[in-house]
C-alpha cells in the first residue's frame, strides 16, 4: 500500500487534494488547493493555486499562494505569486516573481 | 529529486481528491478519489474508494466504487464493493465480491473494432489484467484462492 501520491506527466488534476503528513510529488499539472507534509513539483511540471505543506521543493512552474515551513527552490524553477516560508533556499538562476513572507513562529501560528 | 519518466500516477492511502482527472494513462488508487476518470489502466485497491464515472480500458477493482463505468475489460476482486453502472466488454469476478449494480455487455463495440465477442477467453483477459500492475501480488494471489 502506497503512503504517497505520485501526479504523472501524463496527468492533469483540477481541485482539492488533501494528503496530510503524505509526499505528494507533481510531475504533470495540478490546479487547485494542496494541503501535505512534503509536496515536490518536478522539472517541467506545473503547479497553479494554493498550497500548504510542511516541505516544498519547485523545480517546475509555480503560479499561486504556498505556505511552508521549508521551500526549496531550483534553478529552473519558474515562481510566481505570494510565498509564505519559515526557512528558503534558493539556486542560483530561479525565476522567482512575487512576494516572500516569512512564516510566523509555529506557536503564534497554531490557529491558523 | 524524484525520477518521474513515465511513472504511473499513484493517489496515496490516506489522501483524497475531489475534482477533476484527466488523461493519466495509468492510475492506483489506495485513497479517496471524488472525481470523473478517464484512463487506460486503472486499480482500485483495497481499502480504496472512488466515486464518479469512468471510462477505462482496463480496470481491477479490490476498493469500493459508485458511479457509471464504461469498460473493455474489468477484474472485480473478492474484496470490492461496486455501486451503479458497469458496462463492458470482459469481466472477471471472484468469489466474495459485492456488486450493487446494473451491469450491461457491450457487444456492439467488440464488433465495431472487429472483435468476436465469442473469442475472448479467460486466459487471454487474466493475461491483459497481469499486465496491469506486476508489482501487486498480494491482490492476485488473494483472488486466486
Amino acid at each position: 500500500m502506497s503512503d504517497s501520491s505520485y501526479i504523472g506527466i501524463d496527468l492533469k488534476l483540477t481541485g482539492v487534494f488533501h494528503a496530510p503528513g503524505q509526499t505528494v510529488v507533481i510531475a504533470g499539472r495540478f490546479e487547485g488547493e494542496m494541503t501535505a507534509g512534503s509536496v515536490e513539483i518536478t522539472k517541467g511540471a506545473v503547479f497553479e493555486g494554493l498550497v500548504r505543506a510542511t516541505e516544498m521543493d519547485i523545480a517546475g512552474r509555480f503560479n499561486g499562494v504556498l505556505e511552508t515551513d521549508h521551500l526549496t527552490i531550483s534553478e529552473q524553477a519558474v515562481v510566481a505569486g505570494e510565498m509564505v516560508a519559515h526557512a528558503l533556499s534558493v539556486d542560483a538562476g530561479a525565476d522567482i516573481s512575487g512576494t516572500v513572507r516569512r512564516k510566523p513562529d509555529q506557536t503564534s501560528s497554531s490557529s491558523s | 529529486m524524484s525520477e518521474t519518466g513515465s511513472r504511473k500516477s499513484v493517489i496515496g492511502a490516506g489522501a483524497t481528491f475531489t475534482g477533476k482527472l484527466v488523461k493519466a494513462s495509468a492510475l492506483d488508487i489506495h485513497g479517496e478519489v471524488n472525481a470523473d476518470v478517464s484512463t487506460n489502466r486503472l486499480h482500485l485497491h483495497e481499502g480504496a474508494r472512488l466515486a464518479g464515472d469512468l471510462d477505462i480500458k482496463l480496470g481491477v477493482f479490490a476498493g469500493e466504487y459508485k458511479g457509471r463505468m464504461r469498460a473493455s475489460s474489468v477484474w472485480i476482486m473478492r474484496t470490492a464493493r461496486i455501486f451503479g453502472e458497469i458496462e463492458y466488454n470482459a469481466l472477471q469476478m471472484d468469489r466474495g465480491a459485492a456488486l450493487n449494480c446494473h451491469i450491461l455487455h457491450n457487444w456492439a463495440e467488440l464488433e465495431d473494432a472487429g472483435v468476436d465477442p465469442s473469442a475472448i477467453t479467460e486466459a487471454g483477459f487474466l493475461t491483459d489484467l497481469h499486465g496491469l500492475d506486476p508489482s501487486d501480488k498480494t491482490d492476485k494471489q488473494a483472488s486466486d484462492e
